[in-house]
């Protein structure tokens, strides 16, 4: 269940939807709860439903949208640097180049699904609903660990 | 918890924000240099370079709009006021940076 609102003035779309266990998943919540004949202007017709939280929760909860999003930019420029700066003495370079791309596609998705944390907790908060679970911490320490993996592979075989 | 007391762990809480708002310009900045760095080497006239100004001009909007959210919620909580989250906002930079980064690789892609 998401976006459930219990007043009548508020429509709520959010790309991850939180459930009565706090578990979340990807998708596109109910806006069909809008007061008929109201209409809401288009940049706060994702205003989420529920009451404001303690303040100090909104402010962690907009400091980790940021922390992500920087991780996010950290990793396309790591991608970067890797598909660019680690060029081999001799022979292809693929392997740079996928690894670069691993990264950057991880940057990709990071600033995607961020968001739609930040919604899926935020709406959590207003709803007094315990937070949902986050993928994203586990999904980046995996692609990091291979992408870590590969490199120093690729570095010991290119190199003996 | 009395009211100042409230106000004070309010506050410190939003200088945080301010400060994080402020780190994420940075990186902004930061990743466009770099971006820049490597997609001008044709030209600091291309499109290939623009992105990398687009990415410094984020910074410089997310630093403004940092800016402007700490001053202006530092009045609400002096008045008194809940605090309400910057929905539209959060939504730009997420969309922004997807796009971004779709782009970048879009054009790494094609460089192979």
């Amino acid at each position: 269940m998401s976006g459930e609102v219990r007043g009548p003035e508020r429509s709520a779309t959010v790309l991850f939807m939180v459930d009565t266990a706090g578990r979340s998943s990807f998708g596109r919540a109910d806006d069909s709860l809008t007061a008929p004949g109201v209409r809401q202007r288009w940049w706060r017709r994702n205003e989420l439903p529920g009451t404001e939280p303690d303040a100090r929760f909104t402010f962690a909860n907009e400091r980790t949208f940021l922390a992500w999003n920087r991780t996010a930019l950290g990793c396309v420029v790591a991608g970067l640097a890797v598909s660019h700066v680690l060029k081999p003495a001799e022979g292809s370079n693929v392997g740079p180049k996928i690894a670069g791309l691993a990264l950057m596609v991880l940057g990709g998705l990071l600033a995607l699904f961020s968001h739609g944390n930040w919604a899926a907790s935020q709406l959590a908060l207003r709803l007094g609903r315990p937070l949902p679970r986050s993928p994203l911490p586990m999904f980046v320490s995996i692609v990091t660990a291979v992408v870590a993996v590969a490199a120093a592979l690729y570095t010991l075989l290119s190199t003996g | 918890m009395s009211a100042s007391d409230r106000d004070v762990i309010d506050s410190l809480a939003l200088e945080r924000n301010g400060l994080a708002w402020q780190r994420t310009a940075m990186s902004w900045a930061a990743a466009g240099c770099a971006v820049t760095r490597y997609f001008a080497r044709g030209g600091l006239f291309t499109i290939r370079a623009s992105i990398g100004y687009l990415m410094l001009a984020m910074g410089a909007m997310i630093w403004a709009e940092g800016a402007r959210r700490y001053h202006r919620q530092a009045k609400v909580i002096r008045a008194g006021q809940p605090i309400t989250a910057p929905a539209f906002v959060i939504r730009s930079v997420g969309y922004a940076t997807t796009l971004v980064v779709v782009a970048i690789i879009t054009i790494e892609l094609r460089r192979w």
